[in-house]
């Protein structure tokens, strides 16, 4: 019977690979020309380019609007990264810790951010913004990157607080620890993976973030905002290097999400 | 100086109530064992001790000093789990470390005391694995060295060996009352095996429903229990229900006849009487001997082989079912005995046993 159903299912089988292979090209494709064109050497995007050299790299690295526009996003991510670590997982053991009949209603309240349209959220953020005159400014742009930041925190440390052994914290506490130094000492170092996870998600995201930002800026550009507004009025092949840089960004940090699962599990083993 | 002392101590959940008034100590250096069924707050009581559970009410002294509202860092008690508890991310040494790092233990002390432990335990070769390359009973060990290593004014232990093999289990059981006996370490121990608690004990506490049911020394907790349900739940026992006759000279339990060696009087006449299993003897009826103190007959309606032991059931003529075990000597002809065998039922007097109220 058994061995009928896998003989039966070698065609469905060869079709799936296809049909997964067709839809990663289909999905990356755009990436890959994207990167290839971003080497061109010509003034203009073509695909394949006639020759090959890193002058947009060049210009893009020595554009003032472009360096400005790098720096303003990645000192944003830098600040939001460590907040959003501290606040989001703060909130995940409250939640973890707290009253059980608060938990569900509360975690569905600091988790909407990341679900609700963030048009509306843009929206909302920039009457806000406004009303308090801090529009324009990193006093508007980390609040409002928390929001959506920090349920990507709480939903990783929470799903690994939720399997973590309590009674090793007790443990701690009764061998003279303090609960913050327990948390600390025993914890904080169990859960780091997921601790890792929540901080690469909201450098990620910030780094990225446009809708809102968006509604918050009026001179100021994140790097986002800038290739928006760069491509509103011509396509260069500076955009084309700028997006392979972002892309090399969140590559790395997405490669380390990964690797770090199996660093971690793996220095168990070694040590 | 007794190390722990517990004073109508009471631990209610809202409308549960895990802990209904106990009174408790440990001298210091005594092995006292919490025994009893499931739920009947042994857990609770523990954890109050150790400080992670606030009594709804009474007081709790830890070496003569009221510790009833002081959280648990601020108190010295070594705790072992079931689950072990070991920290997974720090090697042995480290976790036995641990608690003199928190306690502010110089580190040049450490490293001797750490070791101290560790041989206490045999596990001086040990010190650099991490817990996952352990077993289970080298797991418990390293748990028990780092809650021995802060010398601790009372050692709690919770269940210890649930986790472990029978044949483990037994071992361990040896090797902690050693332990203990040679550090001379007040120990408060939970468990709801009986084995356990009857081997290893200086004293006993049956608990039941939060409450304390009987404190005593293994044999007292064993062959005179206080309270039925002590009866019942240590070890196997036939309760028969009684009535003095004779003007108090003998006792009719069930339809047999017993003599009342003490006088006991009960108020009215109805008493409670205890006979545990192995206390009587079954043989096959001999016609040319005469029985000597009980002529009592019966049939075995049921029986049971437990390897070392038989467990029998015997129907007593115009009296009880009884419970009778035999051990498996391989010299009588127990072997032969079915279901439906007459037999000769004997006991000595002093395996009947009144039990008070
Ligand atoms: N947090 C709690 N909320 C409500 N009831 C509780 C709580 N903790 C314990 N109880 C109740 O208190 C009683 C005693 O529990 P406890 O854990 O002390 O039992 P135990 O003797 O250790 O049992 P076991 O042998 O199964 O471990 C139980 O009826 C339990 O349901
Ligand atoms: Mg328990």
């Amino acid at each position: 019977m058994s061995s009928q159903e896998s003989y039966g299912s070698r065609l469905p089988y060869k079709f799936l690979v296809g049909l997964v292979t067709i839809v990663i090209l289909f999905l990356e494709a755009p990436l890959i020309i994207l990167v290839i064109q971003s080497f061109t050497a010509e003034s203009y995007l073509a695909f394949p380019p006639p020759s090959y050299g890193i002058r947009w790299y060049k210009e893009v690295l020595t554009s003032e609007d472009w360096l400005n526009s790098i720096s303003l996003s990645l000192i944003i991510a830098a600040v939001v990264t460590p907040l959003s670590l501290v606040l989001g997982t703060m909130a995940a053991f409250a939640l973890d810790r707290g009253p059980k009949k608060l938990k569900h209603g509360l975690q569905t309240i600091m988790i909407a951010p990341m679900v609700l349209p963030h048009i509306v959220l843009g929206l909302g953020l920039f009457k806000m913004a406004l009303q308090l005159d801090i529009d324009d400014s990193m006093l508007a742009y980390i609040p409002a990157h928390l929001t959506i930041t920090i349920p990507f925190v709480i939903i990783s440390v929470g799903a690994s607080l939720q399997t973590f052994e309590v009674s090793l914290e007790e443990a701690a506490r009764s061998l003279g620890a303090s609960r913050f130094w327990a948390v600390w000492y025993i914890t904080l170092p169990i859960i780091r993976p997921a601790l890792i996870a929540g901080s690469i998600f909201s450098f990620i995201i910030s780094f990225d973030e446009f809708i809102i930002t968006f509604f918050l800026t009026t001179f100021q550009r994140t790097l986002p905002i800038e290739m928006f507004s760069t491509l509103m009025y011509q396509v260069k092949p500076s955009i084309a290097a700028v997006s392979t840089l972002t892309l090399a960004v969140t590559a790395f940090l997405t490669a380390m999400l990964i690797l770090r699962g199996q660093v971690t599990s793996g220095d168990k083993v070694i040590k | 100086m007794s190390s722990v002392e517990l004073k109508s101590i009471v631990k209610k959940y809202g409308a549960v109530t895990a802990v209904a008034s106990i009174d408790l100590s440990v001298e210091s250096g005594e092995f006292v064992t919490l025994l009893g069924p499931s739920g009947c707050g042994k857990t609770t009581t523990l954890r109050m001790v150790a400080g992670f559970i606030r009594p709804t009410s009474g007081t709790l002294s830890i070496g003569d000093v009221d510790m009833t509202g002081v959280p648990p860092h601020q108190r010295t008690v070594g705790l072992v789990f079931q689950n072990y508890a070991l920290f997974p991310h720090m090697t042995v040494r480290k976790n036995v470390e641990f608690g003199l790092k928190m306690q502010k233990v110089l580190t040049s002390e450490r490293g001797p005391r750490v070791q101290e432990a560790l041989e206490l335990v045999q596990l001086e070769s040990l010190g650099d694995r991490m817990p996952a390359e352990l077993s289970g009973g080298q797991q418990q060990r390293v748990a028990l060295a780092r809650a021995l290593v802060i010398r601790p004014d009372v050692l709690l232990l919770d269940e210890p060996f649930g986790a472990l093999d029978k044949q483990l289990r037994d071992h361990m059981r040896v090797e902690l009352r050693e332990l203990q006996q040679k550090l001379k370490i007040s120990t408060l121990f939970v468990t709801h095996d009986q084995d356990e608690a009857l081997s290893m004990s200086d004293r006993i506490v049956v608990m039941s429903e939060g409450k304390v049911s009987q404190v005593g020394k293994p044999t007292e907790i064993y062959e005179k229990p206080q309270t039925r349900f002590v009866a019942d739940f240590i070890g196997r026992s036939n309760i028969l229900v009684g009535k003095l006759e004779n003007k108090g000279k003998t006792i009719n339990a069930e339809g047999l006849i017993l003599p009342n060696k003490e006088n006991m009087t009960n108020g009215d006449d109805g008493v409670s009487v205890m006979i545990r299993p192995e206390c009587v003897k079954i043989t096959k009826p001999d016609p040319k001997a005469t029985s000597a103190s009980a002529d009592v007959k019966g049939k075995v309606t049921a029986s049971i082989y437990l390897g070392s032991i038989v467990q029998y059931s015997v129907q007593i003529i115009d009296g009880p079912n009884l419970v009778v075990t035999q051990n498996n000597t391989g010299f009588e002809d127990l072997k032969n005995l079915t279901v439906g065998d007459d037999v000769d039922v004997s006991f000595p007097d002093s395996a009947i046993y009144i039990l008070p109220g």
